[in-house]
Parts: structure tokens; C-alpha cells; sequence
């Protein structure tokens, strides 16, 4: 019994040495070509912080009434890759929700094909991502609508949508501004709604 | 590369979330307060300054741009407010705030002050309190700057409402829905005033130390405590107001000694001697 163990003890050791030149080749870039302390994809750490809640509030008028706040996202890494950011919803359902059953649903716009806000809805969107066009938008209170296009929060059963994508060390923590808007009219009872949304961001 | 290594000691492994709230108010609008005075011309020197405005909204009070007072609108939607006035003009603005943040403001009105003599005033003074220690020139003589210095001590007197009826000196009974506190402070002292520990107005006495405002009183016992501070020196008096439905029987005295019950009530109200029936089963034994 011990013998049979010690020839497949032997035999894996014959396979490794034979193997090791391919495992090599395989991994790109010599040995020493890296930086020295450089994480890779399993080791990096990262971290995304924003600032935690963003209020929208409007007094609406006889008119649709808007109002556009930012949050704004940091993520720091020290992947030489960089990392990618993205967004959805904590519930099944992007609406605002309020008090007893009145809710405010999110805009009909993607980051395909963003729209402008209109009354009783909601979104975001980043300047020069996808479709949304460059800006710059501003935070602003109880305004007329504007030109702005923005997108729905992809609901927690949907796949999250994609905010920013970067390609090295992000230390110091690279901030991504993100807009959210709503606007409303009278039909909307007056109360606090809200939803919960999270970010994402995985080393690349 | 230190700097690096560090970074890794404290970040997370891919991937790193963030969970954050999205919270949108919507307010009613703001409707601009309404002074429900007008331009007048006075020889007091101190008006009662009223309006209305959106119920329970913030109301800023501003003399002559200047900000005196921030109070809280009933759930009618009134406000008022005691004010010193200068001599010559005075102009007061209001502006309501909702939570929300938006704000509405109206057109100033103005009072003048007179420094004649006019026992004749459409406007009648405001007494702050009863045996006050100011000379009576100051009620007609132009005010003077209040002082930065800080004092030893700050007085705090309260008039009691002649609507109410009291049974103690801090206790009242009512059936109205609000009170007027009038009371006197040192000059341009920061006065608080709490309904049941809920701040419902702070504002800035006037340059004589008077001030006087609106509260509204909620059903039951009114606990408000009116704080008086200036320079870091504060002083503090709780007055107690129970209001009751109207109707409600409200005893003016109550003499144990005499079984004797001198109150107020409706009339066709029918008033169960509870108390008398218990001193005579007393008797019997």
C-alpha cells in the first residue's frame, strides 16, 4: 500500500515538472516585468462609497415641477486594471414608493435610449455615458423640465447597468458623478418617497 | 508602493458594494403670507404683527431686513408675533419656508412709529406684564441698542393670558386652541418656547426685551417651557396649559375645607359633585 502511494507521489511530481514550462508561457508577462506589490484580480481591494442618500424634494406648482440633485460615487482601487461600476435597484420594483400606495414610477428611458423626464417620473443619468449626452447637468430645485435625458434604475431582477469603466490604479478614489431627477405635478400627493439603490464595482 | 500595500491591508475584495437612498419630498406649495394688517402709523411702541400663510409652515419675521423672529403657523395657517417698533418706519416681511425647502415671501408692510403722544392709538400697546420694573418714559421714548455686554443674570416674566383660568400660578385651563404668551426678557435675548419638549418657536425679544407670540395648544396638558437666553446666561419657566373641549367644566377654585366648588361651565351642563358625595359617605362612618 505504501509503495502504490509513493509511485503516485513520484508520477505527480514527474507530471508538474513536465507541465510547469506551459504553465509559465501561459501567464502573460515575464517574471520582474510587473510592479513591484502590484495586486492582481484576486487579491485587489476596492471600495465604493457615495454619499449614502440623495434628496430629491419639489414643491410643485401648476406646472410640472423638476428637480435634479447628484450623488457622487467613489471608487478606490489599487488594481493596475482598473474597475467597472454599475448601479440597479434593491427591489423588484424601481418606483419611489411613499406612504400608503402612492408611488412615483421610474422614467421609461435606457441608457440606449434616454428620455427626457416627464411629470410623476424619475431616473438618472452621467454626463457623457451611453446615449445620455455630455452636459453639463447641474443640481437644481422646482424648475421647469429640461432637455436632460435620463434613465430607469434596472430593477433587482434585472442586470445592473453599467456606470463607468476604468483601465488603472484608482488611488486616490475615482469620483463618478451621478444625476438623479424627478419631476412632478400636482397629481402626486405630497409625502416622502423613496427607494433603496446599490452600487457596484468589481476590480477588472 | 508603501502606500499600495497599505491600501490593500483595509479595501475589500472585488466586488464592493454601496447601498444608497434615493428620497424625494413632495410639498404642498407654499402659500406667501398675508399680514392681516395694514400700513398704520402708532405712538405704542410695540404692535401685535398677524397673518396667515400655509398651516403649520415656518414663518422668518423680518423688521427692516433685519430677521427678529422664526415661528411656526397654526394649523389654521395664522401667525402672530409681539414687535417693538422703532421710531419713524418700520417695515416688516414675512416669508414661509415648507419643508421642502421652498419659500414663499409677500409685500412688506410698514408701521410707523410717532413719537407724539396719541391716547387716541388705533393700536392698542401690548403690556408685557404686571409691576414691571421699567420707567414708564421707555414705553414712549425711542428704545436703546441692546447691549453685547454679558449680563449676571436675565429676567423672564410671562403674562398670563387674562382667557385663561388658572388654578395655580403655573397652571391654566382653557378651551382655546392657541394663547398668546406676551412676556419680557432682557433686551434682544434668544427666546425658545417648547410644546411638550417640541420647539415651536424661537425668536429674538425686542431692543425693550419684550416678545410675544402665537402658540397653538393641543388637546390635553400643554407642558411649554419658554427658555430665555443671552450672552450664555439663560433662565428657563415652564407654564402648564390644559385644554379642554368647550364645554368642559373649568373650576376657578377648589376649597377642600368647605366642600365649596366655584367653576364655569356651558350652560345646560349637568355637573356631577363627585367630590361632595364622597365627604358625606365620609360623615356616616
Amino acid at each position: 500500500m505504501k509503495r502504490h502511494a509513493r509511485h503516485l507521489l513520484v508520477l505527480a511530481i514527474l507530471a508538474l515538472s513536465l507541465l510547469a514550462p506551459a504553465i509559465s508561457s501561459a501567464i502573460p508577462g515575464d517574471y520582474g516585468a510587473g510592479a513591484y506589490g502590484a495586486c492582481t484580480y484576486n487579491t485587489c481591494g476596492i471600495t465604493v462609497t457615495s454619499d449614502s442618500v440623495v434628496n430629491m424634494n419639489v414643491t410643485p406648482g401648476s406646472n410640472t415641477t423638476c428637480t435634479t440633485q447628484k450623488d457622487s460615487v467613489v471608487v478606490t482601487t489599487d488594481s493596475p486594471t482598473g474597475f467597472s461600476l454599475s448601479i440597479k435597484s434593491n427591489t423588484s420594483s424601481s418606483n419611489l414608493v411613499g406612504s400608503s400606495a402612492a408611488f412615483i414610477p421610474p422614467t421609461s428611458g435606457t441608457q440606449a435610449s434616454p428620455t427626457a423626464l416627464t411629470a410623476n417620473t424619475w431616473g438618472y443619468r452621467v454626463d457623457s455615458l451611453a446615449s445620455f449626452g455630455s452636459g453639463p447637468t447641474i443640481a437644481s430645485s422646482n424648475t421647469a423640465p429640461s432637455a436632460s435625458t435620463f434613465a430607469a434604475v434596472p430593477t433587482s431582477a434585472q442586470t445592473a447597468a453599467s456606470l463607468a469603466t476604468t483601465s488603472a490604479v484608482a488611488n486616490p478614489g475615482v469620483t463618478t458623478p451621478v444625476w438623479f431627477g424627478i419631476c412632478t405635478n400636482t397629481a402626486t400627493p405630497a409625502g416622502t418617497y423613496s427607494t433603496g439603490i446599490t452600487f457596484t464595482a468589481v476590480v477588472n | 508602493m508603501f502606500k499600495t500595500s497599505l491600501l490593500s491591508l483595509f479595501l475589500t475584495l472585488s466586488p464592493a458594494t454601496f447601498a444608497t437612498t434615493i428620497q424625494s419630498s413632495i410639498c404642498e406649495p407654499v402659500s406667501a403670507p398675508v399680514f392681516t394688517i395694514q400700513d398704520s402709523t402708532t405712538t405704542a411702541t410695540t404692535e401685535i404683527v398677524s397673518g396667515t400663510t400655509s398651516s403649520n409652515i415656518s414663518v422668518s419675521v423680518q423688521r427692516n431686513t433685519q430677521h427678529i423672529a422664526t415661528l411656526t403657523s397654526d394649523g389654521a395657517g395664522s401667525f402672530s408675533l409681539q414687535v417693538s417698533l422703532e421710531p419713524g418706519n418700520n417695515s416688516f416681511t414675512a416669508k414661509s419656508t415648507n419643508s421642502c425647502g421652498s419659500a414663499s415671501s409677500q409685500d412688506p408692510i410698514t408701521i410707523t412709529r410717532s413719537l407724539q403722544q396719541n391716547q387716541e392709538s388705533p393700536i392698542t400697546p401690548i403690556v408685557t406684564a404686571p409691576n414691571t420694573e421699567e420707567p414708564a418714559e421707555q414705553e414712549v421714548t425711542p428704545t436703546t441698542p441692546s447691549t453685547t455686554a454679558k449680563p449676571e443674570a436675565i429676567t423672564l416674566r410671562i403674562t398670563v393670558p387674562s382667557g385663561a383660568i388658572g388654578t395655580s400660578a403655573s397652571t391654566l385651563i382653557t378651551t382655546d386652541e392657541s394663547v398668546f404668551l406676551k412676556g419680557m426678557s432682557h433686551p434682544s435675548a434668544h427666546i425658545e418656547i417648547s410644546n411638550n419638549d417640541i420647539e415651536v418657536v424661537n425668536l429674538t425679544a425686542a431692543s425693550d426685551g419684550s416678545f410675544g407670540v402665537l402658540i397653538p395648544l393641543s388637546k390635553g396638558t400643554n407642558i411649554l417651557t419658554i427658555h430665555a437666553s443671552f450672552a450664555g446666561v439663560s433662565t428657563t419657566q415652564i407654564l402648564t396649559y390644559i385644554r379642554n373641549e368647550k364645554g368642559t367644566p373649568q373650576f376657578t377654585a377648589l376649597t377642600i375645607a368647605g366642600v365649596a366648588l366655584v367653576g364655569a361651565a356651558s350652560v345646560g351642563l349637568i355637573l356631577h359633585n363627585k367630590l361632595q358625595l364622597k365627604h358625606k359617605s365620609k360623615r356616616r362612618r
